[in-house]
Formats: structure tokens, sequence, C-alpha cells
């Protein structure tokens, strides 16, 4: 069989362990196959490719230059997300001081909305964007990251419990307040069918 | 089933049996109208999937988190002897000085006037979240809701209405 699936089959605890022994090919490996999701989260949270890129970069280094201190009780995906999701946190909060846009600039910044991505929606796909970010932007870290995780990552909430040391109910009920708010935002924006 | 079970199984599904779900839906409007909010955000979202970067990108940043994953640690080292032990001394003593004196600027200047004072009115038996600047006084301050006599749901949402007041800015 071709070497990919091979790579493909080798469980991601196999990697750390030859990554811990100093294994080049393995840290790439496990690098490759979570830098996707991983950027996608940091995206949701700060909403800016530049900043999700050295977020992801950041919790990256963090977590292949520790290693050791995975203890193996979440996969490594979960330990993973959880550095992602910190550093994401940690530069938001710095980056807070810059001009963000609000959600009623967003309505009323004169952008075209002829052209659309998604006729369905009745907006194009930057002024939702837009919108949407500017929506996450008024939730708390906690709420915002619990919804990211369950919503872009696709996290149970029993994994999400354990990456944010929060119960499952919790989680349960973060995500119906943070559905509440976003909705509720939305629903006040004109021009979203 | 209750309007708030359907309502939070929508926004996090829990195991409530479908075909209840779906009789109830049919039959309540308040929960059908939640039922197309939350098919509206789900919509948005998935229409504002982030792109993924080109793989060249994730090439550029697998070789400089590969570079920093693989420099050797450097510990602080100071070496100092004879004159720099001196200095250093010096440099500590003095930046000591000006710590304290600072503080003793601080602790004498007069507390500064308040600027502007408001009465809030509050009914017996709500609960309101104030938020204070040192001992200056008030900075903001709101009402959680709900009042009383609600459910245990609206009050799990009143406590993540005062975490998400807390812990999110800026500060009104």
């Amino acid at each position: 069989m071709p070497e990919a699936q091979a790579d493909v089959l080798t469980p991601d605890e196999v990697l750390i362990g030859l990554a811990r022994e100093g294994d080049r090919g393995a840290r790439e490996e496990l690098f490759r196959r979570h830098v996707g999701i991983a950027h996608r989260v940091a995206y949701r949270l700060l909403g800016h490719e530049q900043d999700a890129q050295d977020a992801v970069q950041d919790a990256l280094v963090k977590a292949l230059k520790h290693l050791e201190d995975f203890d193996g009780r979440s996969g490594f995906r979960t330990w993973l997300l959880r550095i992602v999701t910190n550093a994401s946190l940690d530069s938001g909060r710095k980056r807070r001081r810059r001009p963000t846009i609000r959600i009623d600039e967003a309505e009323t910044g004169g952008v075209e909305t002829a052209i659309q991505d998604d006729p369905a929606l009745g907006m194009h796909r930057d002024d939702l964007k837009k919108v949407l970010y500017a929506a996450l932007d008024r939730l708390s870290p906690p709420i915002r990251a619990t919804f990211v995780l369950f919503a872009e990552a696709d996290m149970s909430y029993k994994d999400i419990a354990a990456l944010q040391d929060v119960p499952v109910g919790t989680v349960m009920s973060r995500l119906h307040y943070a559905r509440q708010k976003l909705q509720s935002y939305l629903d006040g924006v004109e021009g979203i069918s | 089933m209750r309007c708030d079970e359907v309502m939070r199984e929508l926004s996090a599904p829990g195991g409530l049996d479908e075909s209840s779900l779906a009789e109830h839906l049919s039959a309540c409007p308040r929960c059908m109208a939640w039922s197309a909010q939350v098919d509206k955000l789900n919509r948005v979202w998935n229409a504002t999937r982030p792109e993924e970067p080109s793989s060249s990108a994730f090439d550029t940043m697998w070789a400089k988190t590969e570079a920093m994953v693989s420099e050797p640690e450097i510990l602080p080292f100071v070496s100092a002897s004879g004159w720099k032990r001196w200095g250093l001394a010096l440099v500590t003593v003095a930046q000591a000085a000006v710590i304290l004196i600072a503080g003793m600027y601080g602790l004498s200047r007069p507390t500064p006037a308040i600027a502007s004072m408001h009465d809030y009115r509050v009914e017996e038996g709500t609960t309101l979240v104030v938020r204070l600047d040192g001992s200056r006084g008030v900075i903001s301050a709101i009402e959680v809701r709900p009042q009383r006599g609600e459910s245990d749901t609206d009050m799990v949402a009143a406590d993540l209405d005062v975490l998400n007041y807390m812990e999110s800015g800026p500060f009104e």
C-alpha cells in the first residue's frame, strides 16, 4: 500500500512517542494533521486571518515543545485545541484596543449587497462575516470558545467540558445562551433573510 | 414537553425524542420561530466557513514552527564579578528607590473627586451586578434578569448574563 495511507493509520499517540524522542517527521505529521482544525478554531475566535495564523503558530510551538505535558487523558486534538483556544483568547485580549467592527457599522457600512454569494441569505459573504464576527465579539471569551468548539470543531460536549474544565451541563447552557445572543444579533440586522 | 426544553434541545441537542419534538414544533409558533432562527444562524455559520490557508502558507508556518521547536532553550545566566557586580547592585538599589518614591507619591495624592453621582432605584428581590473601580466608585451596573418566579433555565441564563457581562469588553 502507498506510504500516505500508512501515515494516516498511525495513531497520534505513536507519533507523540516518536516526537518526544526527537523524530522530526513525527512532529511534522502531527503538525500537518491538526493545523487545519487549529486554524479554523483560531479564525472563528479572532475573526482575523493573520492573528489566527500567529495564534496557531504560537500554540503549535508550545504544544510540540512541551509534548511531555500531554498526559493522554484526552485526545491529542483536544489537548492541542485547548492550547489554541488559550493562545487565541490571549491574542484577542491583547488586540482588544484595536478598532473592531460593530454590528451597526456592519449593517450600514455602505456595503453593496447586490452581489450575493448565497441568495438564500440575501447578503454578500464578506458582509455576513462582518455581521457574524461583530456578534461573536459580544460574547465573553469562554462562551464564544464553547460555541466555536462545538460548531466549528464538532467537539462533543464531554470533550469541550474537559477542555474548559466545566461540567457538561455548563457546556450545554453556554451553547444555548450563545445561540440566543447570536440569533438575536442576526435578527437585528437587515438584509439577512 | 415545555417550550424551554424544546429550545434548549434545538440549541444543544441532548437526545429528546424527535417525534415529540416535531409534534411540539408543529403546534407551537414560538418554538417554530426559534427553530427558524437556529437554521438561519447555521446557514450564516456555514456560509462563512474560514478558508484554509494555501499549502505554501502551511509550509512556511511549519518551517517557522520547526525552527522554534528545535532551537535549544536559552536559560538566563548572569555572570558578574568585581565592578560589574557592584554596578548591578547599584541599578537594583536605584530601581527600588524609584518604586518607593512612586509609592509614597501615590499614597500622598488626594483621592480624586467623584465625577458624577447617580441614584439607583432597585426593586427588592432583584439582583444587581455592580462594577467598582477600586475605591473611587461605581463604573457601571446592570440588573440581572430574570425577575423572580422564572424557571431554572432562566436562572442559568441569568448566571451566564453575569459571566458574559464581566468577561466581555470594552466596559461601558
